[in-house]
């Protein structure tokens, strides 16, 4: 007697999960695009770091133009690999988004992963953010070239965040420019190099302008060049001269932009591409550029996937 | 209580870390535990923990097999049971005073026990299907009704308001999405 | 000083900022509670909702729900032995035992008044000394993080008392799950056999909500109902013997938290172990621990506030984040057009200050709200375990889906569920293993770090004074107690020598 109504009682259980189920539905693709009314946003790094900051400006930019919910996700780990591994699975739906940068096209080369760079559906490229060259205010370093000449004598240790960032590409460009080796210490993320730097436990370290905007000013660290093609146009960096400009050849921007799964539909594309648009043209944009002192660099669609292609010969030979 | 002298089973369990550490061991090598300039490599630390944790299990499998055993307890037998499901050997026993407050032997409580993980395992396999709320509340009715057999009617509201609680925290108040399941999916 | 203070009075106190400190305690308080949601998350989830504030709001707000959620991580560790946070692991150990003795409420509020004494101490030398302090904590390198991840260790290990070959062999599984996955200095994915959720390696908060919350129920379950914990409502309250026993521990505690937490990447989590590690070697009543010691709730408990202030003193002199709270914090800097460094103290006075003074508003709200609270909690024993177990389930689960919103970790928390139930019934000890699995990546990366500095050799350790120091105290602490114990053979009476041994 009472198991069967126990089994009852399961089975109203049941019925009432089925309701529920339905209200806490996210949806998933469906045969014709219709513009869905949340998405996800998802960062492959840390919250707190330059993506989670890039994901969470691109999350709020289109909530701001396109009346959606977009929520952010951090999936962190491997070097980014698990985030873009993720969206690998998601193949098709039209309402997620991944906050993307070089690890794109540098984790592929450098790692056995199960994605490349063109298994997913680029939107749109934000802009730029190149290194600087830093070291610790009482360094004897004053320009790039000193350090590439203190290289060719002893041992000049830089810091570098990972197998494939930003950091030890532009290492590795200046390495084979210039035929010189730097012994290097990995550390994890921008603030460790920072801390690593003030106190002297690293000689030199290529950083990007926004995680040390704050110690240029204060006067802790110093830049010796800017690995640009010109030099900086923000008053703060414009008297930091390009590396090119002390005889290095090297300017390297890692790229921030936003990319959708692969195989979403032609409709779904030209929806993401449009609201990107909009987003470009929105004050957040110009805001998230200036305040991480990016080089705005707004392309889309196959202009962007092009520019892929680009980063990743230049990535090839600089990681050899 | 159990005590430390639950031998099968924690012969068992440190035996088999010790395997675990000599297979950790062998996997270092094999990622290089210094790489060619003498620098720490992949290895060094799987090297280090697995080593060490191979160590010390041996020393405590040493330990175990110097402390003689006494008669067996009750416990230790049926800890042995539940975890390579031997035939039932209780009643040959001498009969411990096992019962608790509801009544329950050490039999009928190995019962819920394995209830519960099956349960468990089964509603995170249902996830996909039937989506995270749904599952989670048919766990949670099973386990207050099959299991701990509690008044139908009170465990179907506790149920629907923990339910609710959750549903309200953690999808309205932080809005994390909450998979909705295959299920979820053909509903919407 | 003074004028700073007034100017952070005047900021603080207006209605709108005292309000979003209120709000910020309270949710923080809830986030801490629910296994899984740490501060990192909540904070970063509610960042978004912020925007619409004025920057020093929103930050009274996010640095409310931090460190209230510090305070909210104990109550469930005391009463249902399921950390809410990291950093409140180890207060399960006495606390939980507390619980079980009908002391909840007791231990609740000890942790509130401790917390409270950690935060208020460490809040007056952020304000007194952040820089200075700042720029000693950049000293510590890889050499030094190297010799202090080797104590923690040590003092961990060692805190096992007589079981310490169990105790060392879980920290050891600990550090070796540790390396699964991609770690800092190396591009191979180690033992994660083609699992693409492994990469970023064995996620600590599920293996804590598994091993802790779900290991428990299942162990419980199996051990069988014990009669309902019925107190009397003396027990349940705090005694003034308590609190005058206590207060060495909590003032050692903050101490220990407040050092760890300045240096960037150690932590709170780090703290609370250490602090209790200390504890039960210096404590007058350490033959207690384990079994329900008050000390042992009152010290990490004001170790890992005090440290999760302390994460501050990077975070607003240099503009390095302290740990991940404060990273994402940071990044709510950048998001509010400020620029954090060395110049923020003197660029936005009003921002700083007004933020470090509703620290001392938000600390007296929690403990307002907490010691009354602490027996209300408790009376949550009462509900029949038939019940609260399904829902500790139900809670654990939903809460670790939501650190990363993937189904993966619910599978994580299932499988160290059952691992977590086994080593309880063999009487393995669990503290040491997730001490290792925290420690692993910190110690690992110390170590690559350690060797690149030296080109290949470890033994620069040896140059820097600040390890050799640290290290020599790991020596005496391995060594410390065995010659104590010879030392007091020789002039005690045996019968208490034995009395310890057992």
């Amino acid at each position: 007697m009472k198991s069967r109504t126990n089994h009852l009682a399961i089975g109203a259980v049941a019925a009432a999960a089925v309701l529920l189920a339905g209200c806490s539905s996210t949806g998933s693709s469906a045969e014709e695009f219709a513009a869905p009314t949340r998405a996800t946003m998802i960062v492959p790094f840390a919250a707190g770091g330059g993506s989670d900051v890039s994901g969470r400006a691109v999350a709020s930019g289109l909530e701001g133009v396109t009346g959606l919910t977009v929520t952010v996700e951090n999936r962190e780990g491997g070097a980014g690999a698990v985030g873009y591994s993720a969206l690998l699975g998601m193949e098709g739906r039209e309402d997620v988004l991944l906050a993307s940068e070089l690890a794109l096209v540098s984790l592929p080369l450098a790692q056995d992963v199960s994605f490349r760079s063109d298994s997913f559906t680029p939107i749109m490229n934000l802009g730029g953010d190149y290194a600087l060259l830093m070291t610790a205010a009482s360094s004897e370093f004053e320009t790039c070239a000193d350090v590439v000449t203190a290289a060719k004598a002893e041992r000049v240790v830089t810091a570098v965040t990972g197998a494939t960032g930003i950091d030890e590409i532009t290492v590795s460009l200046i390495e084979q420019d210039q035929d010189v080796e730097f012994a290097r210490v990995p550390y994890e993320s921008g603030g460790e190099v920072v801390a690593a730097l003030l106190g002297g436990h690293v000689d030199v370290a290529p950083l990007n302008p926004s995680e040390v905007v704050g110690q240029l000013e204060s006067g802790d660290l110093r830049a010796l060049c800017a690995f640009t093609e010109e030099r900086y146009a923000y008053e703060e960096l414009a008297a930091i001269p390009t590396a090119a400009e002390q005889g290095i050849d090297v300017a390297f921007a890692q790229f921030r932009g936003f990319i959708a799964p692969g195989g979403i539909s032609e409709d779904a594309r030209k929806y993401w591409i449009e609201a990107a648009e909009a987003f470009a043209d929105s004050e957040q944009y110009t805001d998230y550029i200036e305040s991480n002192m990016m080089q705005p660099n707004a392309v889309y669609g196959d202009e962007f996937v092009a520019f892929l292609d680009e980063t990743r010969a230049d990535v090839e030979a600089a990681l050899g | 209580m159990i005590s430390v002298t639950a031998r099968p089973a924690n012969l068992t369990v440190v035996a088999a870390l010790a395997l675990l550490g000599a297979g950790a061991v062998l996997g270092a090598i094999e990622l290089g535990v210094l790489d060619s300039s003498g620098h720490i490599a992949a290895g060094f630390m799987p090297f280090v923990a697995g080593g060490a944790m191979l160590v010390l299990a041996l020393i405590d499998l040493v330990h175990q097999a110097r402390h003689v055993p006494g008669a067996r307890a009750v416990d230790d037998l049926l800890f042995e049971q539940l975890i390579d499901g031997r035939p039932d050997t209780t009643d040959q026993l001498q009969v411990v005073s096992d019962i608790d407050i509801f009544g329950r032997d050490q039999r009928a409580r190995n019962r819920q026990l394995a209830k519960i993980i099956v349960a468990l395992v089964l509603c995170v396999a249902l996830i996909p299907l039937l989506g995270l709320l749904a599952s989670l509340g048919l766990l949670m009715a099973f386990a207050a009704i099959a299991v701990e057999h509690r008044s139908v009617v009170l465990s179907l509201v506790i149920t629907a308001v923990t339910l609710a609680a959750l549903y309200l925290i953690f999808a309205v108040l932080l809005s994390i999405p909450l998979p909705g399941g295959i299920l979820g999916g053909l509903l919407s | 000083m003074i004028d700073n203070l007034i100017l952070g009075f005047q900021t603080a106190l207006t209605p709108e900022n005292l309000l979003w400190c209120l709000v910020g305690v309270v949710v923080g308080t809830v986030i801490g509670l629910l296994p899984g949601l740490g501060s990192t998350t909540g904070v970063a989830v509610l960042l978004p909702l912020t925007f619409a504030f004025e920057p020093v709001t929103a930050l009274i707000m996010l640095a409310g729900i931090y460190y209230g959620a510090q305070y909210g991580g104990t109550i469930t560790s005391v009463l249902i032995a399921t950390p809410g946070e990291a950093a409140s692991v180890v207060t399960t150990l006495d606390g939980y035992q507390m619980a079980r003795k009908g002391r909840a409420g007791a231990a609740l509020a000890i942790a509130a008044i401790g917390s409270f004494v950690a935060a208020i101490l460490s809040l007056v030398l952020l304000m007194a000394v952040a820089p200075p302090l700042a720029q000693l904590a950049v000293q510590f390198g890889p050499v030094e993080n190297l010799a202090i991840m080797t104590l923690g260790l040590v003092i961990v290990v060692t805190f096992q008392g007589g079981k310490l070959v169990r105790g060392a062999m879980m920290a050891a599984l600990g550090l070796l799950l540790a390396t699964v996955g991609v770690s800092t200095g190396f591009g191979e994915a180690r033992f994660t056999f083609g699992a693409v959720e492994l990469l970023g390696g064995i996620p600590f908060v599920e293996v804590t909500i598994g091993l802790f919350a779900l290991g428990e129920v299942l162990h419980q379950i199996r051990v069988g109902a014990a009669a309902p914990i019925r107190a009397g409502f003396r027990d349940m309250v705090i005694s003034r013997r308590d609190v005058s026993k206590s207060i060495p521990s909590i003032l050692r505690g903050s101490g220990i938290g407040f050092m760890l937490g300045i240096l960037p990447g150690a932590g709170s989590t780090l703290a609370s172990f250490m602090a209790y590690g200390i504890e039960r070697r210096v404590s007058r009543n350490r033959d207690q621990f384990g079994r329900g010691a008050i000390e042992g709730v009152a010290s990490p408990e004001s170790a890992n506030n005090a440290a999760a202030n302390a994460n501050f003193i990077p975070t607003l002199s240099l503009g390095i984040p302290g740990g991940a709270t404060t990273a994402v914090l940071l990044g709510a800097f950048t998001m509010y057009g400020l620029q954090p460094g060395p110049l923020l103290f003197e660029t936005q006075p009003a921002l700083v200050w007004g933020l470090l003074v509703s620290f001392f508003i938000g600390n007296v709200v929690l403990l307002l709200l907490n010691l009354p609270l602490a027996p209300v909690f408790a009376q949550m024993l009462r509900v029949p375990y038939g019940y609260l177990y399904p829902i500790i389930l139900l809670t654990s689960i939903i809460g670790a889906y939501a650190v990363s919103n993937n189904t993966f970790s619910i599978w994580i928390v299932v499988v160290f569920g059952i691992i977590g139930w086994i080593l309880k019934e063999i009487d393995l000890p669990l503290a040491p293993l997730v001490l290792g699995l925290v420690l692993g990546p910190l110690l690992e990366k110390a170590l690559v770090q350690t060797s690149a500095v030296g080109d290949g050799n470890l033994g620069v350790v040896f140059t820097s004074p600040m390890a050799v120091v640290v290290l020599i105290l790991c020596m005496l602490l391995c060594t410390g107690p065995s010659i104590l114990r010879a030392l007091r053979k020789r002039s005690q009476d045996p019968v208490r020598e034995h009395s310890q041994v057992e």
